[in-house]
């Protein structure tokens, strides 16, 4: 069963996210804030699913952090919008797709089984 | 008569008829000279009898007249001049033979058919008797003077009318005294003193003395190689800075080293100037407020669409949750319901609150005045605050008895006071919450206190900007949207009251707002 990290410091859409992906096959756990989220990091997960606002770091940071340390992939799910451009600079650093807010439940599922077929 | 007799006399008067004969030659050899004198002479010589008929003239007089020197005789100057100046000339000789005195004449003669001028001394010839009998004229040509004198003239008021008809101030200074030797009208108007008083004056009296330096330099250097000297401020005789551009080249005249200045008055120009750039800089700095103001509304909407966003996005998740039957888990259900009922609140919450930003923003934002109690006010809020306090374990005191009624919309002071209220329980743990009202200053001062986190101090000034959260987690934990102290603040202002917070991080905070008790005109 493929493990997803999920940090978000709203708690409301976290535990959503957490039922959703759960429900489809996957076991989520959360982390509310960066620290946290680079903390629980290093538990062998396939999948590192980043908001970007988060109360004590960025999500890009966590991201920067993380990256080559820690054999998962990445994703960001974020209500900031980004350029075509910028997606396909992202997937050349190694971001694995970059979902925005509000998603619908299908597409969420879709996208996140597609990173980790 | 003895023969002896007769001897002495032929003997004297043959010695008489000697002496006569020596004299008779001297005479003639005198004359001789006289004529040989008068033949050499550059000028022109005549003799005139009483009716100014010729009587003789030198051979320089007679070429010009073209006639033999020896047919002058008995001629009058009728033959030789027009009748104009053959007139003038013998009205001269009669008057001088009457009056007996030498004149000098300057007058206008014709040689060759060319009028000159020439200039003639005329003397009257008295006989043996003192007599005068006839007149004695020498005259000179003095064409070329006349002409060097002319044009020195014409040049003179040339000059003279270009310095005095300036446009420009034409001051000169002596090089070494620095004293001024020449000042034409403008150069007065300029400097507001009379010519006579600035030429008693010298540099050092009619620039400020701080630019003084600064003066003398730009003398020195325009002493040595001339050009303009910008800017050079002039003090007037009222006691007026005023500013001129100084065009200066170094001049001699006779003996004296001069440095000549023209000045220009550019003190209008220069206040132009300086207003034009101070126009410009006042643009640039509009430019760049209403840059940082599109910058900062750029941002307020992306942080308007963020926080819109958030809520929603968990709400529809809630949503999709809930619409998939596969989830018959009522646990889920029930969270679900709740998660979406906060959301679709907060939500709720921020498009009010951003609708009021935009009605204070656009200064579109009336109060509804109203002579309102505010101890009941205080009391009706704090009553409903009370259920959040309990939930809490806090407690709520309440301090705001005997107050005067004041002007004030019922409505925003409720929301001033719940936000505050609010705040205060969301932010503090154990402890309490106080609030209290009382007189002071002309105005009622409202404080509440807490016993809550605190504020650190790097964080209270951007308190009271749109969405800004000391600590966006707890914020967010609490549904707060970081608008509520801006529009607090909007509010008490519009009141024309303020509002201040003291605070220290793990002690609480204290807020407090005053409210005039005259209506803010």
């Amino acid at each position: 069963m493929k493990k997803v990290l999920y940090v978000e410091d709203n708690q409301d859409t976290a535990e959503a996210v957490k039922v959703i992906l759960d429900g489809a096959g996957f076991t989520t756990e959360l982390a509310s804030c960066g620290r946290d989220g680079l903390k629980k990091a290093t538990n062998g997960f396939d999948l590192v699913l980043l908001d970007i606002m988060l109360p004590d770091m960025s999500g890009w940071d966590v991201f920067e952090k993380l990256k080559g340390h820690v054999n998962a992939k990445f994703a960001f799910l974020s209500a900031i919008p980004v350029s075509e451009e910028r997606t396909k600079e992202l997937k050349k650093a190694g971001v694995s797709d970059y979902i925005t807010k509000p998603f619908a439940k299908a597409d969420l599922v879709k996208r996140i089984s597609k990173i980790l077929k | 008569m003895t023969r002896s007799l007769r001897r002495g006399r032929r003997s004297r008067e043959s010695a008489r008829t000697a002496y006569r004969k020596r004299d008779e030659e001297h005479l003639r050899e005198s004359e001789c000279h006289y004529r040989t004198l008068l033949e050499n002479l550059p000028q022109k010589i005549f003799f005139k009898d009483r009716n100014s008929v010729y009587i003789s003239c030198n051979e320089n007089y007679a070429r010009d007249l073209k006639i033999n020197l020896h047919r002058i005789v008995g001629r009058t100057d009728f033959e030789f001049y027009p009748k104009k100046l053959a007139r003038k000339y013998r009205a001269d000789d009669k008057r001088i033979m009457k009056s007996g005195r030498i004149e000098d004449i300057e007058e206008e003669y014709i040689q060759d058919g060319r009028k000159v001028f020439v200039h003639t001394v005329k003397t009257p010839v008295r006989d043996a008797k003192g007599n005068v009998v006839g007149i004695l004229g020498i005259f000179w040509d003095i064409t070329k003077r006349k002409q060097t004198e002319e044009e020195l003239k014409e040049s003179e008021a040339k000059f003279r009318a270009v310095f005095e008809g300036a446009s420009d101030g034409f001051l000169a200074a002596d090089a070494e005294t620095k004293k001024f030797v020449f000042a034409n009208p403008e150069i007065c108007r300029i400097t507001g003193y009379p010519a006579a008083k600035l030429l008693r004056l010298d540099i050092s009296d009619i620039h400020p003395k701080k630019d003084l330096h600064r003066v003398l330099r730009e003398f020195s250097r325009q002493l040595r190689e001339g050009g303009i000297a910008r800017n050079i401020p002039v003090l007037r005789k009222d006691g007026k800075t005023i500013y001129c551009d100084i065009n200066s080249a170094r001049i001699n005249i006779g003996e004296n080293d001069l440095l000549m200045g023209v000045f220009r008055d550019i003190t209008e120009r220069k206040r132009m100037e300086d207003e034009l750039h101070a126009k410009n800089e006042e643009l640039v700095a509009s430019n760049e407020r209403l840059k940082e103001l599109d910058k900062a509304k750029t941002e307020f909407l992306n942080l308007v669409s963020h926080e819109l966003k958030t809520p929603l996005t968990a709400a529809m998740a809630h949503l999709d949750i809930l619409r998939d039957m596969r989830h018959s888990d009522g646990e889920q259900e029930l969270a679900s319901l709740d998660a979406l009922k906060r959301n679709v609140d907060q939500l709720k919450m921020l498009i009010g609150n951003i609708l009021e930003i935009s009605r204070l923003e656009s200064g579109r934002f009336e109060l509804n005045y109203s002579s309102v109690n505010i101890t009941d006010v205080i009391s009706a809020v704090a009553s409903e605050m009370k259920i959040l306090a309990d939930q809490k374990g806090l407690k709520l005191e309440c301090d705001a008895s005997s107050l005067p009624a004041i002007p004030a919309d019922s409505e925003r002071l409720r929301e001033i006071i719940a936000n505050l209220l609010s705040n205060a329980i969301k932010f503090t743990e154990k402890g309490s919450v106080k609030i209290k009202a009382h007189r002071w200053n002309g105005s009622v001062l409202v404080s509440v206190t807490d016993t809550g986190i605190g504020i650190p101090k790097n964080r209270i000034g951007r308190l009271f900007d749109k969405f800004y959260q000391v600590d966006p987690a707890v914020g967010r934990r609490y549904g707060g949207s970081g608008l509520g102290l801006w529009i607090t603040k909007q509010l008490v202002k519009l009141h024309g009251g303020k509002i201040f917070v003291k605070s220290h991080v793990g002690r609480g905070s204290k807020f407090s707002f005053t409210l005039p008790m005259q209506k803010k005109r």
